[in-house]
């Protein structure tokens, strides 16, 4: 399945702000993402990034150009409620993202906003919270939890609306090691078994190793574009960006520049340990 | 802190207060509160403080967070009977130093007063202790749903206490981090009179309502990400159903109140 999810054709967003000059967020960009794909969005701090992910469920709205979601414009205002229910969209801080005092209270506020009639939606809260391995949590109360718990209650409280895409932004940016880890073990799954389409913005580039694309935003403007091992392998631009390569991507071209013939498609421990084994 | 503050504290159980209606709970609560200004004599708070008793007792909740709840209120209490002991006159002259006279109608009023105050504290805590804060907010939210049409705001009320009761705690929280993080930079609270103790919360409210500003805003696109659009064709998950249980014990109310009325009248 390859089919268009989101269509962005020549997106400019200008910030307008009263008392100072308005500012180009975004400008030129166009691309698509497929039905099905792991799409990370990179890029130093300001490059636009959070603003982009935005444009993706109408939460921004493209000054010039257009944003295309499941065949809906994000411009036409009735159309963001379905755009909405099909991109679900997960934040950085957990805690400004839970709107009720209990775990599925919270699950379920968004199939409320939907009008799903009562018994479906203790159905689907359940299903949710499976999914995300947050069963027998339901009358927890969020403050309790951990931050890495937080930020599964929050991913459940969108895959119980059933969306096709996760728009993810910088969703491990405030956890700890461990919440980081089951959160993009979280991703990952949802990603490979459940065909959920997942768009994310990152700062960390273990985390985008594990896409199947990488867009890289600087300056409001695409400046790189490709698998990872293709991204990756161009670390001399990476760096004039202000980005760094994942750790094993960079001792590989390291053990490059020293003189072994190392492959520039090398991201992960695993494939390194083939390599050199082999 | 957070362990001082008794409103809203739900203690989980199951007797005969936890299963009741919150509605039916709200109704009850509003009607005891006018009762307790309809008697006007002490056999009345008899009865009425009996019944509080009973279902403080059979709550299953241990009798110091009642004692707790009260505690805020004290000041006031104590106020209202100094008032009545000295200003209100009438009666027999107990007591003469002098131009102050303690007068029998004032010691009257006063401890009428007094008891009020602690049995309206008193039921208003076991309600809250019995209630989940969400079944009271859903209870609320049901109960003004009548004068939406006069303009109230039912749904948008319940859905801030909803998200007050969300934020307390975590509001609590960064309240205490903030002022560690004041100490630390040389901060000093507990020291001085009143109004240095007051001018030295200026540097934790400052940092704390941005912060509580910057979370409302964060909070707010979170929710129109997941199509919140208020209270519009909105379903519930928990659904709330009057039982038996719940008329009969409004009856019951509604009988008792019916009586002090007659009472009161003849």
């Amino acid at each position: 399945m390859s089919s268009q999810l989101i269509t962005v054709k020549g997106l400019k967003f200008v910030y307008e702000q009263d008392d100072r000059e308005p500012v180009t967020a975004l400008q030129n960009i166009n691309m698509e993402i497929n039905s099905g794909e792991h799409v990370a969005i990179i890029g130093p701090n300001g490059s636009g990034k959070s603003t982009l992910i935005k444009h993706f469920n109408g939460l921004l709205v493209p000054t010039a150009g257009e944003v295309i979601v499941d065949g809906l414009s994000t411009k036409v205002g009735e159309n963001c409620w379905h755009i909405r229910q099909i991109c679900g969209m997960v934040f950085q801080n957990p805690d400004n993202q839970i709107v009720a005092t209990t775990v599925e209270e919270d699950v379920a506020f968004g199939l409320e906003n939907l009008a799903v009639p009562s018994s479906e939606i203790r159905n689907r809260v359940q299903e949710a919270l499976a999914m995300v391995g947050m069963k027998g949590y339901q009358r927890h109360a969020p403050h309790l939890l951990s931050g890495g718990q937080k930020q599964r209650v929050a991913i459940a409280g969108i895959l119980a609306m059933r969306p096709r895409c996760l728009l993810l932004d910088e969703p491990t940016a405030m956890l700890d090691p461990r919440g980081k880890q089951e959160v993009n073990q979280i991703i990952k799954r949802l990603n490979q078994e459940e065909k959920i389409t997942v768009v994310r913005v990152t700062h960390f580039m273990e985390e985008a190793a594990m896409a199947d694309r990488i867009i890289v935003l600087n300056q409001g403007e695409v400046a790189l574009q490709g698998p990872p091992q293709q991204v990756f392998s161009d670390s001399r631009r990476l760096r004039e960006l202000g980005l760094e390569n994942p750790p094993i991507a960079e001792l590989a071209c390291q053990l490059r520049e020293a003189g072994l013939n190392v492959p520039t498609d090398i991201l992960t421990v695993d494939e390194l340990v083939n390599y050199l084994c082999s | 802190m957070s362990r001082s503050i008794t409103f809203g504290h739900y203690i989980p159980g199951d007797s005969f207060l936890h299963q009741l209606d919150p509605r039916i709970k709200l109704i009850i609560l509003i009607l005891s509160i006018a009762a307790l200004f309809l008697v006007e004599h002490l056999i009345g708070f008899i009865i009425i403080g009996g019944f509080l008793f009973f279902f403080l007792i059979t709550s299953g909740t241990p009798l110091r967070y009642f004692l707790r709840g009260v505690r805020p209120i004290l000041l006031i209490i104590l106020f209202t009977v100094v008032l009545h002991i000295f200003f209100t006159k009438g009666g027999e002259v107990l007591f003469r130093l002098g131009p102050v006279t303690i007068e029998s109608d004032g010691v009257y009023l006063a401890s009428f007063m007094a008891i009020r105050l602690i049995l309206l504290v008193l039921m208003t805590t076991l309600i809250t202790l019995t209630t989940s804060p969400l079944a009271l907010t859903d209870g609320v939210e049901y109960l003004l749903r009548p004068f939406r049409r006069l303009g109230v705001p039912a749904h948008d009320m319940a859905m801030m206490m909803t998200i007050a009761l969300r934020f307390i705690p975590t509001l609590m929280e960064e309240s205490e981090k903030i002022m560690k993080a004041q100490m630390a930079r040389g901060a000093d609270f507990s020291s001085g009179n009143i109004i240095r103790k007051a001018k030295s919360l200026v540097p934790i409210l400052v940092p704390l309502f941005v912060s509580a500003f910057r979370r409302a805003d964060e909070l707010a696109v979170a929710m129109e990400a997941r199509c919140y659009r208020g209270g519009e064709n909105r379903t519930r998950m928990r659904e709330l159903h009057v039982r038996w249980v719940d008329v009969v014990s409004l009856f019951v109310v509604l009988m008792l109140m019916c009586l002090l009325i007659y009472v009161r009248i003849s």
